[in-house]
């Protein structure tokens, strides 16, 4: 107990003891806490003149900085013929560090031992990913690549090299896969999605621009060949000079092309209540969500 | 399943044409209460056997978890749990509540750079959740960090909070503090 | 520590020892801990001690977050429904009252203007309005944990075995017996279940002073209000699980309370409420 005493709130809590019962009118807020508003001499009130002072004003050009104002510096300097003008198109990605990884790792509120996707670093609570604004997953960066221990099986949206050959030389495995908005969607609240009573949706394939990439080994995209990605593995260590574990350490089998969860075949509704999962019998929908082939989609 | 949809809309269209007579004002409780059901499609499904561990996996973490068991700390991503040392001191920084150092980052503008005509900011880093002799905590933070820095920094305190401000020094050299004694 | 010599002397017989989730192992906390009794008879009857969360019952007595939450509370639910007329919105006015030049009265050109008896107002009172506002989660839940840390270091907070059920209904043996544990003038009594039966409920049917209220009910104004606040020991372990669980929750303590995100919810919130008396808005 007198140990407990030194700290300043035990010794606040002892004249609470001794005070008389505090009531609601005793509760107050600390002193400058809110500061009320300061009287405006007449001299210097400026309410009263905006709507037609600031719309009859001379202002300057759009985007104008500084300088001539018939010349801004954006048209002396031209740079870019429209800038931004791509900001309602462009895909965003979630950076996502390998020393963040880690650290969610360390602190356990991600398995290691289990495959690694989008669903997984959701349900951490501790990224935000909106469809409705463009962003399209995770990006992983190289930012703590020096000494990435974890042999993990991640799936990210974008990855750098750096990032690849870490993962790699600690003996993982990483594919970069596409999302389209309707299973990522599905991917990032499972749950929402499960208890609303939607189907577990397919991945489509992604759009023309970004096929490219998901086909490229290199990136170790999920439509590449495995056998074209393994002959990049070894070759990227043999450039970036690091050695690669003799023996397999992931062996869980990949996600096939169009399934967004792991072990939870497309076109079936899971009842959470039940703990049941069922999948339609209707011919069509069947071979609508077995054919593997993805939809075109354009986005 | 798309002509079955075909005659609902039909069906619902239909009976509108008929309703039109009637005000809404006239029966309010008929369109307030739940309307007639709509006729379900009975699509047939199959109960599927599933390893059910996979849908527990996607749900999401709703308690921060606990820290599993390392076999030696620093951790890979330099994480370290409190040790016994830090219960000998004459206070003690208690750890967030997902088990890191309660240092916090805060930027609070300056005066006017007269060159630049910018506001200049100062960084602070504010150390919270420490108990007991606050003013200790403050004076061997003082002594370490200027013993780092040469140069002195400075600090503020608040006692019943529990916090400390400080100016002039780098969160990791407050964060090597913490480490060295323990917390 | 105290508590417990003392217990030993009286003789008590139930343990302290409870379980308490993720304590910290901070030297400078020392665990509360209260008395358990219960409301069989008048008198007091200590049964044992029990352990409180140091994390909920030994916070900081910030006044401050206290004031905070009650202002909430006071403030969120007020509705402004006065709305006064404007010039536009009263009836009438359209003509013009009488020429505008050479009858040597002022210009006008309604009688509804405002500087008319009877006119409208210019810059009246527009109501709806609302003064409704969150508070961040993590000041509700720091509130409620400074008002159990206040009435348990006040000697306000008593612990009882059980509330459900009780023998006695009398409102003088009610009165005799809050008078005589020295419970003040007004006491609430909470439990874990929203519905109470036996002595309680006919008791505090008939004395205003005496209130009870279930967990989901418990805030801050409440328990500042009333000078004594009697849990249940059911109760105590869902408040203290209640709160450590939004303590420790994975979810960041500064979520967003955006009307968007809550309209479905709230205008459906009636949809099953009908009432044969009052038609419904449709």
């Amino acid at each position: 107990m007198s140990q407990a005493l030194r700290s300043a709130k035990e010794r606040a809590l002892q004249i609470v003891e001794q005070a008389s019962k505090i009531r609601i009118q005793d509760a107050r807020d600390n002193l400058g806490a809110r500061t009320s508003g300061r009287q405006v001499r007449k001299a210097n009130n400026q309410m009263g003149h905006t709507q037609g002072a600031l719309e009859r004003a001379a202002k300057p050009p759009l985007g104008w900085i500084w300088g001539d104002f018939f010349r801004p510096w954006q048209r002396m300097f031209p740079g870019e013929k429209h800038f931004n003008a791509d900001i309602n198109v462009r895909r965003e990605y979630i950076p996502l560090s390998l020393i963040e990884l880690t650290r969610l790792i360390d602190l356990g509120w991600i398995d290691p031992s289990k495959p690694i996707d989008i669903s997984t670093l959701c349900r951490t609570q501790k990224f935000q990913i909106n469809p409705n604004i463009r962003q399209y997953g995770f990006d992983l960066t190289e930012e703590g690549a020096d000494s990435f221990p974890y042999a993990i099986d991640i799936e990210v949206q974008y990855a750098t090299q750096s990032a690849i050959a870490a993962v790699e030389k600690a003996g993982g495995r990483i594919r970069t896969s596409y999302y389209d908005v309707n299973a990522l969607e599905a991917a990032i609240d499972p749950k929402k999605w499960f208890e609303k009573g939607n189907v577990v949706p397919q991945r489509k394939a992604p759009p023309k621009t970004l096929i490219g990439y998901y086909m490229d080994a290199k990136n170790r995209g999920y439509l590449a060949d495995e056998s074209d990605i393994e002959n990049n593995r070894i070759n990227l260590a043999n450039i970036r000079g690091y050695k690669l574990p003799d023996h397999e350490m992931v062996t869980e089998p990949l996600k096939t092309v169009d399934q967004v969860f792991h072990g939870i075949p497309a076109g079936s509704v899971i009842s959470l209540a039940d703990k049941k999962l069922y999948s339609p019998t209707n011919e069509i929908h069947r071979e609508y969500y077995s054919k593997q082939v993805a939809d075109k989609q354009y986005s | 399943m798309f002509s079955r949809r075909l005659i609902i809309r039909a069906a619902q269209f239909s009976t509108s044409q008929s309703k039109k007579t009637e005000k809404l004002w006239e029966n309010p409780w008929k369109h307030a209460l739940h309307q007639q059901e709509q006729p379900r499609t009975s699509a047939k499904v199959l109960e599927v056997p599933i390893d059910w561990s996979y849908v527990e996996r996607l749900m999401p973490i709703e308690i921060i978890p606990d820290v599993p068991k390392h076999e030696t700390y620093p951790t890979p991503s330099g994480w370290t749990p409190p040790t016994e040392a830090a219960k000998t001191h004459s206070y003690y920084v208690r750890r967030r509540r997902d088990h890191m150092l309660p240092l916090y980052l805060e930027r609070k503008r300056d005066l006017l750079n007269e060159k630049t005509l910018d506001f200049d900011y100062v960084e602070l880093v504010v150390l919270r959740n420490v108990d007991g002799n606050i003013f200790d905590c403050e004076n061997e933070l003082r002594q370490f960090v200027e013993a780092q820095l040469d140069h002195p920094i400075a600090t503020h305190v608040d006692e019943l909070k529990g916090r400390i401000k400080i100016k002039g020094a780098p969160r990791k050299i407050i964060e090597q503090f913490l480490y060295s004694k323990g917390f | 520590m105290f508590l417990s010599q003392l217990m030993r002397q009286s003789g008590a017989s139930a343990s302290a020892a409870r379980n308490l989730w993720r304590k910290s192992e901070n030297p400078f906390i020392s665990t509360p801990q209260a008395w358990l009794t219960d409301l069989e008879q008048v008198e007091e009857k200590k049964r044992g001690i029990i352990d409180l969360h140091p994390d909920v019952f030994r916070v900081a007595p910030r006044l401050d977050i206290l004031h905070r939450n009650l202002t909430w509370q006071k403030v969120y639910r007020n509705v402004q429904m006065t709305k006064m007329l404007t010039k536009a919105e009263m009836p009438g006015g359209g003509r013009k009252p009488w020429p505008q030049k050479k009858t040597g009265r002022a210009h006008v050109g309604s009688i509804r203007q405002p500087e008319f008896i009877h006119g409208g107002f210019a810059n009246g009172v527009r109501g709806p309005r609302t003064w409704f506002y969150m508070l961040p989660d993590a000041i509700r839940l720091q509130g409620l944990c400074v008002a159990l840390t206040l009435k348990h270091a006040q000697d306000d907070l008593h612990i009882v075995e059980n509330m459900q059920d009780l023998q006695n209904g009398d409102p003088k043996f009610w009165q005799d017996l809050c008078e005589s544990r020295n419970w003040g003038y007004s006491v609430l009594m909470i439990d874990d279940s929203d519905v109470i039966s036996g002595g309680l409920a006919e008791a505090q049917e008939q004395l205003a002073w005496l209130n009870c209220m279930p967990v989901y009910g418990l805030n801050c104004y409440s328990i500042i209000k009333y000078d004594t606040v009697v849990l249940s020991k059911n109760a105590l372990e869902k408040i203290e699980q209640r709160l450590l669980q939004h303590l420790h929750r994975a979810k960041p303590l500064n979520l967003k309370y955006r009307y968007q995100d809550y309209k479905e919810k709230i205008l459906n919130e009636s949809r099953a409420e009908e009432n044969p008396n009052m038609p419904p808005i449709v």
